[in-house]
């Protein structure tokens, strides 16, 4: 039991995550991929849940990251939020980048708190310039108490709000020219919001800047039972036919690029998301530079 | 001056969002927006009621989901969370049980939650290795004087119900086996030596002793203070139950009796 506590980071490997397939790791995974040690690229968490002293979340997320380079996933920054950063939240997540050495550390473009109290939720915020202000501020402040850049993610959206005036990839390259932030795309988000919303999600997909996405989400959604014309991303189902084929659109123009598998809600046994994982590394695949091969 | 027009709408939807019981959606949002708003709400309030569940499953046995997640809406409008880890979500939900007359005829449902509190406490606390039980041997004398640093895991949980027997017919997965519960109160010892949780009953007298030592009493001091217990008080007994759990972490250095070690 103890073996854990004494281990060295030397134990393990590089930091770096590779642009192969990941996935969100789940407690009940964790005993099939340590001893299944299966060939996966990556492993994501959030890190709110490992701001505890100690104990088992923290032996295991230790035992994990001797094998596999780790992301940090953040959902409770609230980088959209018109007040300042937590200041205690900042110093949690910074320890557990210390503590974990992660190869990407992520957030989302969204706010989750107000008036100090927590609503565990990525709440909408109207694109405009002065939330670009805001939240640019804001991601400064996080980069900075982290001593690293960061990447933000596109969170879903289920009503349009009436004052956003900037588009949404507009919105998040100038976020990223401006920080020097990279952007998550998270596709499934992109398919769920543009159903929601009304909006194009191939055209979404196109104007996004390239050269600036550092990670790419998957995950599935369902129907909502009250209102047939809403999507749910709720993390609980196997990825979409559809979404494949936005995957597709996205990495024909970046290339590989890390991409992670989500599945929170109604999770399945291991094999099920490893499966997930293998169809997204063959798609990465086949946007691989094959070496000695001309293009 | 008045507040930007983000603050006003987040501190809109905010109150939308805390608002208890009702189906309120905040200002400027209407037709489909409005509607969907419940998702939000949703989320918040179903989202920290789950984290309620994971945390208190004993309590929501015993009191079925329905009542479990009503329970869990009036806690959370007068507890909002305020940490953004929610792991350690419920701190005060023990004390909001004793004063909530729906539950009352669960008349152990607070000390049950003020047990799994404890479990949780110690599941999440920092590692570290308890001390070993020989380390009292080379005290020798000194013992009576000893003063003792508390394991960051350990906790003692009393009760005037039999609530570890409670606690434990509702380990299986199914219902209770119907056994009778025995009479009386328990004590509870909750310590985590390595990665699991352990509980094991203490003797009123043993869990006075217990705290006490936990609160910084020197070993005499302890016991003269468990004096006024009415049983019987086996002084190696208890050090042998609280030693074995890994309750303490170290002797405190910091009131060694004799700490002028010969040759140094």
């Amino acid at each position: 039991m103890r073996r854990t506590i004494d281990r060295t980071p030397n134990d393990r490997v590089a930091a770096n995550i590779p642009d192969r397939a990941g996935v969100g790791l789940k407690a009940a995974h964790v005993d099939d991929i340590l001893q299944q040690q299966p060939d996966l690229g990556w492993v994501e968490v959030h890190p709110e849940n490992y701001m505890v002293a100690g104990g088992p979340r923290h032996a295991m997320l230790e035992a994990v990251r001797e094998t596999y380079p780790l992301s940090l996933h953040g959902v409770a920054l609230s980088l959209g939020g018109a007040e300042r950063l937590d200041g205690d939240h900042l110093r949690a997540l910074r320890q557990l980048v210390d503590r974990y050495e992660p190869g990407l550390v992520s957030e989302h473009l969204a706010w989750s708190a107000r008036d100090g109290v927590y609503f565990a939720d990525l709440l909408p915020l109207p694109l405009t310039t002065e939330a670009l202000t805001q939240l640019s501020a804001n991601i400064d402040e996080a980069q900075e108490a982290l001593g690293r850049p960061i990447l933000i993610e596109n969170p879903s959206h289920y009503f349009t709000l009436p004052d956003s005036d900037i588009p949404e990839p507009a919105f998040l390259s100038e976020v990223a020219e401006r920080t020097g932030c990279s952007l998550l795309v998270d596709v499934n988000n992109i398919f769920v919001s543009a159903n929601n919303t009304g909006i194009d999600a191939e055209a979404y997909v196109d104007a996004l800047p390239i050269d600036l996405i550092g990670e790419i989400h998957l995950a599935g959604h369902v129907r909502d039972q009250a209102d047939e014309q809403l999507l749910l991303d709720n993390h609980g189902a196997a990825i979409a036919d559809a979404v494949w084929t936005l995957f597709e659109r996205l990495i024909t123009r970046t290339g590989p690029r890390p991409t992670l598998i989500e599945w929170d809600t109604d999770i399945p046994a291991w094999p099920i998301l490893q499966a997930e994982a293998r169809k997204a590394e063959d798609r990465l695949s086949v946007f691989r530079p094959v070496q000695g091969t001309a293009q | 001056m008045n507040a930007s027009p983000l603050s006003a709408f987040q501190s809109g939807f905010a109150a939308a969002l805390a608002e208890h019981g009702g189906d309120a959606h905040p200002e400027g949002l209407d037709g489909p927006a409005a509607t969907r708003f419940r998702i939000h709400r949703n989320n918040y309030v179903h989202g920290l009621g789950q984290e309620l569940a994971a945390a208190y499953p004993v309590v929501r046995q015993l009191v079925g989901d329905d009542f479990f997640f009503a329970m869990a809406r009036d806690y959370l409008a007068g507890h909002a969370p305020r940490s953004r880890s929610l792991t350690l979500f419920g701190e005060d939900f023990p004390v909001f049980l004793r004063h909530f007359p729906p539950a009352a005829s669960v008349t152990y449902l607070p000390d049950m939650a003020r047990l799994e509190r404890a479990r949780l406490e110690a599941l999440h606390a920092a590692d570290t290795v308890p001390l070993a039980p020989m380390r009292l041997a080379e005290l020798g004398e000194r013992l009576a004087e000893t003063r003792f640093v508390g394991h960051p895991a350990t906790r003692i949980v009393t009760s005037d119900f039999p609530i570890l027997e409670i606690w434990q017919a509702h380990q299986s997965g199914t219902e209770p086996t119907g056994r009778p519960i025995s009479a009386g109160g328990q004590s509870v010892l909750v310590t985590r030596p390595g990665l699991d949780v352990m509980v094991r009953p203490l003797s009123s007298a043993e869990a006075a002793f217990g705290q006490n030592l936990l609160s910084g009493d020197d070993v005499v001091t302890a016991v003269d203070r468990v004096q006024g217990e009415e049983e019987v008080f086996d002084l190696t007994k208890a050090f042998g139950a609280l030693l074995a759990a890994g309750a303490f972490a170290e002797l405190d250095a910091t009131h060694q009796p004799h700490t002028c070690i010969e040759g140094s």
